[in-house]
Formats: C-alpha cells, structure tokens, sequence
C-alpha cells in the first residue's frame, strides 16, 4: 500500500506542476478548469455512490458484508436484511401491556423499563410447548442482540448464558406481528432456552385457549 | 433580492410539508402494523421535537446577539438548542435531581434569562444594532428555509445507519436514562455505558425518548443539513463580501461567481462518500464533526469582526464543552483548538483560559462524579475506561499542558520565531508540529510495529475499495494541490487540518497504544472525517487566490 501511496503523492506532484504553470501563465484558464473540476468531482461522487455505495450501504466485516443502512424510511431502526432487526421489539413494548411469563425473570428489567406496565403470569410446560407448536406462525426470527443493554439493564447474566454470549450467540426473539396491530396487550412466553415468543394477548388465547 | 428568496424559501418550505404529508400516508401501513401508536401523531411529535429545540436555539442566540447577524443566528441556532438541552440534563443528573423534561426544559428556560441577565448587567448600554423585528425580518427567507428542512428532516425519508454502538450505548441507552432519571441505577459492576461512553449523545436521544419517538435520527439529519447550509453560506460571506484571504491582497469575488464558486463547493462536500457516512452514521463522530465545524466557523466569524468578542467567545466555549462531552477523546479536540487560537491571537490569554474553563471543569466534574461519588465498576473494556488512573493522568496532562501553554508556550514559541528571522519557515505552527513529529519518532522507537502497521491501515482505509472515503479522498487530494498552488506556506489554515490529523494519529499510538484496524468503524478513520467539513471549507478559502484573475465587483453586498 506504501509503494501505491507514493506513486499517488507523485501523481498529484506532477499535477501540482502543470497546474501552477497553468495559473502562471493563463489565469483565466486556470480558473475555468477549477470550476469545471469541481463539477466533475461532485457528479464522480454521485455516480460512485450510487453505483457502490446506494441505495444499501455494505460494510466488509470479518463475518462477510453487511447493511448498514437503507433509504426504506427509518421511523423505526427497521428493515428485513438489517443487522439489528430485534430492534423491532422498543417500538413494539412502547404504549402496550405485557404479561411476563413468570419464568422469564432475566427479561423482567427489560420488559418492566420498555413496556407501558407488565404482570408476571404463571404458564405451564404444556402451554409453552403449544406456543412453540405454532412456531411457523411467528413471522418475525431473529437472534436478540437488544439484550447486549444488559450492561445497565440487567444484573447479570445466567449462567446458561454465559458461553453463548461470549461467543456471541445470543437466544432468539420471535415476533407474530399479523396479531399486533390495534393489539394493546402482549404476551412474552420464554423457552428454557432463553428463546422468547412475542405475540398479542388475542392470539395467545387463539392457540392456547388460555387467558392471562 | 429578500422578497425573491422568501419566495423561493417559502415554495421550498410548502414542498417539505407537503412531503412531510405525504410520507405520514407512506408510512402508516408499516408503522401501525406494529406499534401501538397513531403514525400521524408519532409524526407530528417528531416534527414538534425538532421545532422546539430549534425554537431554544433561535432564542438563545436572540437573546445573548447583539452583533452577530439574523442569518448567522439562525445557522447557529439548532447546535445552541441541542447543547442547551445536553448542558441542562447533564447538570441535572450529576446534581442528583431527577432528569426530567419539565427539569431540564426549566433548567434550559433558567439558562436562558441568566444569559439575557449577564448580557444586560455587563453590557447595559449594547443593544441589538437592528431591532428583532427587523432581524427576523432580514432571517425569514432562512427560517423558511430551515422551516422546510424541519419538515423533511420529520419525514422520515433521511438516510441513517447504524451499528452495535448506535442502538446500545446511544439510542437504547437514552431512552433508558429517560426511564430511570439518574445514573446511580446504571451504576453496577460493569458500568460501560458511564465509564467509556460520553454522555452528550446518550442526552440527545433522551430528548427524543422524551417525546415518544424511538430514536433521534431527525435531529442528526436537520443538523446534518444544518452543516451544509452553513458551509455554504459562510464560503459565501468569506469569498464575496468579507474574503479571509484580504490580507493577502486577494480581493472579494462578483457575487454570481462566489454563489457558483460556494455552491460548487457545498455539493462536493454533500457528494462525499466520507460525508455521508461520517454524517448518517448514529455516532458521537457525527456530532464531533457538527461541533468541530462551528468551532472553526465561529473563531473565523470572530476573527473577521463577523461577531463581538463577547459572542465568539460564548459560541466557541460552548462547543468546546459539547467536544468534551462528545467523546473520551473531546477534550483532546478542544485543547488542540484552544492553542490553534492562541497562535493566532484570536483572543487574548486571559479570555483563552476562560473559554477553556467550561470544558475543563465539565471534564473534571465527570470523572469525580464516575470514579468517586459512583465508583462505578468496570468488568468490560477496564483498559479504555474513562476513570482508570492512567487516562485520569492524561486528561490531567492535557489540562495542566493548555494551560501551561497558555502562560508559557505560547510566548516562548513566538520569541524563538522573532529570533529567528532569517528562517521564515520557523514558525509557531512549525514548530508545533515539529513537537508531535519527535513524539511520533520516540514511539516509533519503542512501538515500531504497531506505527507502520496503523499507518499503512489509515492509508488502506482511505483508499481501500469500497472504502468509507469513496473517491473523495483522492479528490481531496487535488483540493491539496489547488491550496498550494499560489503559495507553499504552512499557515494556519494548513495547520489546523494538518495538526489535527497529525496529532490524534500520535495520540491514538502512544496514548492509547492501539492498534488500528481495516474497516470503516476504525476509530481513527472515523475522528479523521471528522474534520471533512472544515478541511474542505479551509481548501475552498485558499483555492479562493487562483479566481483572482478577475476585476472585483464591487456590488457585493456588505
């Protein structure tokens, strides 16, 4: 990269050369070049961004590229390729009811600080396998990074956890989304895998037949 | 001219809100699939945040101006709001009140009449040299403007993103704060978030939080914008109707080809790649970059007699208070720019050591506050915390060294360059950066690979395809080219990107000893397009002396 580097810095000597001369003897000119310079570099940015960097911006990692960004709206930190996409879950909790799972007490913290107001409900084994049953009808899966706020949210994490976070491996977040809308209470069921399943109040009772 | 703009400025502003409109039928389906809130009230709120704390800006600058002008009041306005909102809420959580938005909007609203009353009591008989009215009359076609850029900037049809450090220690971690109103229920066993992250963006997004909204990205594209069109403007000011390089015998330039000449160079800084992704990325880098340019703008403003001393001195003391809460390393910054304008004299030393105040005190309230009244832990990143004693011993170095230059420096420097006559090219600047070259060639001695190493990744990261830089680092290159053309002199301009660049690569090396990495989050990477904006206005400026073929128009305005 060094012998690159040097072969621009004389690149841009010789140019620094031609360049005075030319202001030296034709100002005028000089001038005009800048001005239309100035035109070309603006209209090569665009034509680079647009081609490289628009309209998703890409950024080489050691795990492979990944979206940065994206011109979709952002109203939310949201986008289906986006890295962060749990991220779903701050807007969702805001303004809602949640009734916690009352094995879900590592999430307690976070589902008391982002919801409107939460309960903790008791759920049986049986009711947790029914909800993983209809696992094909949660369309939101994602691993939950949100619980890397762990620093000042929660106070330590499981001991389960511990091996998984460190390598990074975070447990999954599961969203029925189709259920929330006009949806004012949430149900948060927790698998023994720290795995959570996020659905409305309504759609809990639908496959559950049980009411919180 | 006025009634032209404020027509265009109006068409502009209509057109913004009828996107702003627009976009709340665009984006309901999406948003009320999934949360629990209406999007047109969502929206209005995010349009009511931004409005608001543009509105504090505009009054701060109205109340405390006397000199500076309407147009310049409003460019200056959103960075004051915002750091009248972070100033306010810091205060109130280091105090232990609650951090609230009554509190801090009553902190902001005390602020605001003692600024009025200091100006009063000190300046009794210094009035506004126009009348309000008559000065938003003069800002109006630029408070339409901004008006229009409110609504787009709500729309939420800006560019943003994001990465791990955005969403947990930025947008999260504010809205947490906003929930629990202090920092002792963050305090723990691993305090992260308090030991190695500034509070200043935290704050932002708590104002945000504050009103609903999930994060603050409206408020970094206003401001985003907010750094364009005072570029613009003040290349225009500078090269028609006040040039910095009239000492140099360059005269003012007609007014259609200064408007070409800023407007050029306005979309070449807007097209960077660097300035898109300095200014879209949710980092506290965005906001260093915003600060580190109306630090710049306001010493030329005050150096040029744009503004009285007594308003450059509250502009630049308030940005290098929100540098030093920006990031670990803000203080670094300041310190930098507080001896770029003692080398110029651009006030005196007395008045320096008072601008510098602010920064200094902020910086050391806040480590006494983590390290003593927290004692706040660390398990994570203990190297880089802000309150382990070898950092605490550097920062303490960085103050006492200021000052020290200040007293001593700065006048030992000037003697040696009287002494020396017969060497022109020894001059206080010179010497400056001689000073961090034998730092950078002490480290090298001890840390040789690490130096070579983090220099080959600075230049892979600058050029490396796809780089963050785009082409425009080669570009920037010739803009090099062009600022040297009529005259090869280190002077201060040069001296002020040079510096910079030169002293956070040594810092970063013997400081932090670290290593730098391939890939565009590269801390150093990110601090050097920091300065993209400032260094493209200083290469606009000298590049100003090769128009100077043509006669001078004297209808610029004045």
């Amino acid at each position: 990269m060094f012998k690159e580097a040097f072969a621009g810095i004389l690149a841009l000597f010789l140019f620094f050369l031609i360049y005075r001369r030319l202001w030296k003897k034709r100002k005028a000119t000089a001038a005009a070049l800048l001005f239309c310079m100035l035109i070309f570099f603006s209209a090569a940015n665009c034509i680079y961004n647009g081609l490289v960097m628009f309209p998703d911006f890409y950024m080489d990692t050691v795990n492979g590229p990944f979206r940065y960004g994206t011109f979709s709206g952002n109203l939310f930190a949201y986008s289906d390729e986006f890295m962060f996409q749990d991220e779903i879950l701050f807007p969702i909790l805001k303004n809602r009811h949640v009734s916690l799972d009352s094995q879900a007490g590592f999430y307690e913290k976070f589902v008391s600080l982002y919801a409107k107001t939460y309960e903790q409900i008791e759920i049986t084994d049986e009711t947790r396998k029914t909800v993983r049953s209809h696992r094909e009808a949660f369309d939101f899966c994602h691993p939950f990074t949100c619980i890397g706020i762990m620093d000042y949210v929660t106070d330590e994490i499981p001991k389960a956890l511990v091996p998984a976070f460190e390598e990074e491996i975070y447990p999954m977040l599961y969203i029925n989304t189709d259920s929330l809308k006009d949806q004012s209470n949430l149900v948060f069921v927790m698998n023994p895998d720290y795995s959570v399943y996020v659905m409305s109040e309504a759609f809990y009772r639908e496959i559950t037949g049980e009411s919180t | 001219m006025n009634k032209k703009l404020c027509i265009y400025s109006g068409i502009f502003a209509a057109l913004c809100a009828a996107l702003f409109v627009s976009s709340m039928f665009i984006n309901r389906a999406g948003f009320e699939r999934i949360a629990y809130d209406s999007v047109f009230s969502y929206q209005i709120r995010q349009l009511a945040a931004l409005l608001l704390i543009l509105l504090l800006g505009l009054l701060c600058q109205f109340t405390v101006n006397t000199m500076l002008s309407p147009q310049w009041s409003v460019l200056f306005a959103l960075p004051t709001g915002i750091c009248l909102w972070v100033f306010a809420g810091i205060l109130l959580l280091l105090t232990g009140v609650p951090f609230t938005f009554p509190a801090t909007m009553a902190v902001v609203l005390v602020m605001l009449c003692l600024f009025y009353g200091l100006r009063r009591y000190f300046l009794p008989g210094k009035d506004r040299s126009v009348s309000t009215t008559e000065s938003l009359k003069k800002a109006l076609p630029l408070l339409l403007f901004f008006l229009g850029l409110v609504f787009f900037a709500a729309s939420g049809f800006t560019y943003s993103f994001v990465s791990y450090d955005s969403f947990f220690y930025f947008i999260n971690y504010g809205h947490t704060l906003t929930i629990l109103g202090n920092f002792r229920d963050i305090a723990g066993e691993n305090s992260f978030t308090l030991t190695n992250i500034s509070q200043f963006l935290p704050l932002v997004h708590a104002y945000a939080a504050f009103w609903g909204l999930d994060q603050a990205y409206q408020i970094q594209a206003l401001l985003s914008c907010n750094v364009l069109a005072a570029f613009f403007y003040g290349l225009y000011r500078f090269s028609a109707v006040i040039p910095v390089s009239a000492g140099e015998g360059i005269p003012a330039l007609p007014r259609k080809k200064a408007l070409l000449f800023s407007a050029l160079f306005t979309f070449l800084l807007a097209s960077s790649t660097c300035f898109i992704v300095a200014s879209s990325w949710v980092l506290a880098n965005m906001y260093c970059m915003v600060y580190i340019f109306f630090l710049f703008l306001a010493s030329l403003l005050l150096q040029h007699g744009e503004c009285a001393r007594y308003e450059g001195m509250i502009l630049i003391a308030a940005n290098f208070t929100a540098l030093t809460l920006l990031r670990k390393d803000g203080i670094i910054f300041a310190a930098f720019f507080l001896i770029c304008f003692s080398s110029i004299r651009l006030l005196s030393k007395k008045h320096l050591a008072l601008l510098f105040l602010p920064p200094s005190l902020a910086e050391i309230w806040w480590l006494f506050y983590v390290r003593v009244i927290l004692d706040a832990g660390v398990s994570q990143a203990v190297y880089t915390s802000i309150a382990n004693n070898k950092n605490i011993f550097f920062i303490g170095l960085i103050l006492a060294g200021s000052y020290a230059y200040l007293l001593f420096g700065h006048d030992l420097l000037k003697r040696i360059e009287k002494l020396t006559p017969r060497l022109p090219f020894l001059t206080e600047y010179s010497m400056i950066l001689a000073g961090m070259f034998v730092l950078l060639c002490y480290s090298f001695v001890l840390k040789k690979d690490i130096i070579i190493d983090n220099m080959d990744f600075v230049i892979r990261n600058m050029f490396r395809y796809p780089s963050s830089w785009g082409i425009s680092a080669l570009f920037f290159g010739v803009l090099i080219v062009w600022s040297v053309t009529v005259r090869i002199r280190l002077d201060y301009m040069h001296f002020l990107w040079i510096g910079y660049a030169f002293l956070n690569f040594v810092s970063y090396c013997i400081v932090d000893s670290k290593a730098f990495w391939l890939n565009w989050d590269d801390s150093y990477n990110r601090v050097l397009q920091q300065i993209v904006p400032v260094f493209v206005l200083i290469m606009a400026l000298k590049s100003l002396a090769l128009l100077q073929s043509d006669t001078p128009d004297h209808s610029s305005e004045s």
